[in-house]
């Protein structure tokens, strides 16, 4: 991990017509770190990572990735800052039409001065780190959903880039294949040098993976720090989250609050 | 009641107390004692939500009386529902309604707009450079179109041809000019039915097939994905179906100029008696190259809007699943207008000039 900010956030709103999903969300990330996002269900981390990949525009703020401020850049320069990043989606996103090689084979293919013989050679490779050495022939429809995230996290570290984005890559994964594709992570990361932005529900993964934890609300960030920092702010959501076995407390006003039973509180910030 | 009341018992307490509270007079209120219950549960909770907005809207008291700890400690944790604003009071004014229709409108013709620059701007690159693009898959979609249209195709154009002619041989032997059959059915089918046809029949198939794709491929976040690669999906994706459809359209309108004119043909050697042969060389004398050609343009013309508006649904398309088949219905709907209103803008022009 290095002090070089590779993503510099600041005052950043996204609205999505009326609704704002970003409320002024300032956030760093430095080279070599991981970054677990987590939060409620609409807090905005996904949406965050979005933004950071320039998929979504702001409303206002800036966004600078890699020195470069997304809003205002060319395309040219947009073209090679997204040759730097890698993104894991949630729910994998291969192409169907594109063999696993094929697919793991797409952003080598912008590289312009790869040759084909190189490109398959490195696809080929990094499908054997994943361990998917066997399937290089297969449609994603003929892999398992674990299969489908270990080929995703492939063609996302293929060319090697300085940031990688993974939205949720344990949901609907069985426990063992959550470990897996974590060390996996891990491994990548120290292989490639890249920092990692995880948005995430598993405790345990932030647990294992997490060098900074970031907790949104309402599009904003309410707590930054490492693991231990964040859990002995006593914020009632974060311990629930780390608790395991107890549900976090309602989001926003609770039912006694609305019936005047007791007197509303305030949200952590 | 240890358990929270079934929904119907609920409904009926509620129906009750709402009714009791409409007969209430202002400044007085409801007091609910809660004593003699156990668990609320999430339908009891909205039920007292539901009293106290009843209340406070008629500016009465609303009190809850003889609440456990365990109670309490119940409602702390059911986050509380928007009583207020939207779903609730919040009523679209028709100005509003009409201005979020306009501006819905006004969006997706830029996006329209926007995407067919990009792919005549994205095909001509493909056609002046010699850099790498995706020809299997232009072959690949080129075969979809064909193979998917031409047995169609042929069949109906072969009906319309025939119907065309049936309807008016009749009224063309009261004259003496069965012989004209031949120009009717040859311009006829050349000019506008052929090029008409293929590109209704090719928007129904191909058109649809390539929103819900393209849709598909939005909603399982693979276009995103592309552009993070760097990857633009307008050249990767919409250029090879847009060199796809202005190859086959236009080839299979040729098809489709064939079982026409053979429609035609069939009916007038075997419903009028026409020699063959005379019919041909009528037909012959009735068709100037341009008649051929002007329904080339227009197939090319109509490949243009499939493609786009099928892509254009397709690649705009934000939500579910069930999404999918409202674009590829869409893109259906709006290929036939835009063919038809295309088809009347061509042949006005072409009058005028």
């Amino acid at each position: 991990m290095s002090d070089e900010a590779l993503i510099e956030a600041t005052d950043v709103v996204v609205e999505f017509g009326e609704h704002r999903v970003l409320n002024g969300l300032t956030l760093t990330i430095h080279a070599g770190e991981v970054v677990c996002l987590i939060g409620g269900s609409g807090s905005g981390k996904t949406t965050c990572l979005r933004a950071m990949l320039g998929l979504v525009q702001p409303a206002s703020g800036t966004i600078t990735v890699l020195g470069v401020d997304l809003a205002r850049a060319d395309e040219a320069a947009r073209e090679q800052v997204a040759r730097q990043m890698g993104m894991l989606f949630q729910h994998s996103a291969l192409l169907g039409g594109l063999t696993t090689e094929e697919n793991v084979a797409l952003p080598l293919t912008q590289c312009g001065d790869l040759c084909p013989e190189m490109i398959r050679s490195l696809a080929r490779t990094r499908l054997a780190q994943v361990g998917l050495g066997d399937a290089v022939t297969n449609y994603p429809r003929e892999l398992s959903g674990g299969m489908q995230k270990r080929a995703a996290l492939a063609r996302a570290v293929v060319h090697e880039p300085r940031l990688l984005f993974c939205d949720e890559p344990s949901s609907g994964l069985d426990p063992a294949t959550v470990v897996a594709i974590d060390e996996l992570m891990l491994q990548l990361r120290d292989d490639i040098g890249a920092a990692l932005v995880v948005v995430t529900h598993h405790p345990a993964s932030v647990k294992r993976i997490a060098d900074r934890v970031v907790l949104l609300r309402q599009g904003r960030v309410a707590a930054d720090g490492s693991v231990e920092a964040v859990r002995a702010l006593g914020d009632p959501w974060i311990d629930g989250f780390f608790s395991e076995d107890t549900a976090p407390p309602a989001r926003g006003r609770s039912v006694a609050e609305a019936l005047g039973l007791v007197p509303a509180t305030q949200q952590v910030a | 009641m240890a358990a929270p009341a079934d929904l119907h018992t609920l409904a009926g307490a509620h129906t009750l107390l709402q009714q009791g509270l409409g007969e209430l007079t202002h400044g007085r209120g409801l007091t609910i004692d809660l004593g003699g219950c156990g668990e609320i549960g999430a339908n009891g909770a909205a039920a007292l939500l539901s009293l106290q907005h009843t209340a406070g809207e008629r500016q009465l008291r609303f009190e809850l009386h003889g609440l456990s700890p365990a109670q309490l400690d119940e409602l702390r944790h059911l986050p509380a529902p928007q009583m207020h604003g939207e779903g609730f009071e919040h009523e679209l004014s028709l100005y509003l309604y009409l201005g979020s229709i306009a501006e819905e409108v006004g969006e997706q013709c830029v996006d329209f707009l926007s995407l067919m620059a990009d792919t005549v701007y994205w095909s001509a690159q493909r056609l002046l450079q010699r850099g790498p693009w995706r020809r299997g898959q232009f072959v690949r979609e080129a075969i979809a179109i064909g193979n998917e249209g031409l047995p169609i195709i042929a069949v109906v154009s072969l009906l319309v041809g025939l119907v065309t002619a049936f309807q008016a041989a009749d009224q063309l032997r009261q004259f003496g000019a069965s012989i004209f059959i031949a120009n009717l059915v040859g311009l006829g089918v050349l000019r506008e039915m052929g090029p008409l046809i293929t590109a209704i029949l090719i928007a129904g198939r191909s058109g649809s097939a390539m929103a819900a794709e393209l849709g598909t491929m939005a909603v399982e976040e693979e276009i995103d994905a592309l552009r993070v690669m760097g990857i633009d999906p307008v050249p990767y994706l919409v250029v090879p179906k847009a060199f796809a459809t202005v190859v086959g359209v236009p080839a299979l309108t040729m098809l489709a100029n064939l079982f026409g004119v053979l429609g035609g043909f069939v009916i007038a050697v075997g419903y009028l008696d026409l020699a063959p042969d005379a019919f041909f060389a009528q037909l012959g004398g009735a068709l100037a190259p341009w008649d051929l050609l002007t329904g080339m343009i227009k197939s090319v013309l109509f490949a243009a809007v499939i493609v786009s508006v099928g892509c254009h649904f397709g690649l705009r398309l934000r939500g579910g699943a069930e999404d999918v088949g409202r674009a590829a219905t869409n893109a259906v709907v709006a290929s036939l207008f835009l063919i038809i209103l295309v088809d009347g803008v061509y042949v006005t022009i072409e009058t005028i000039v």
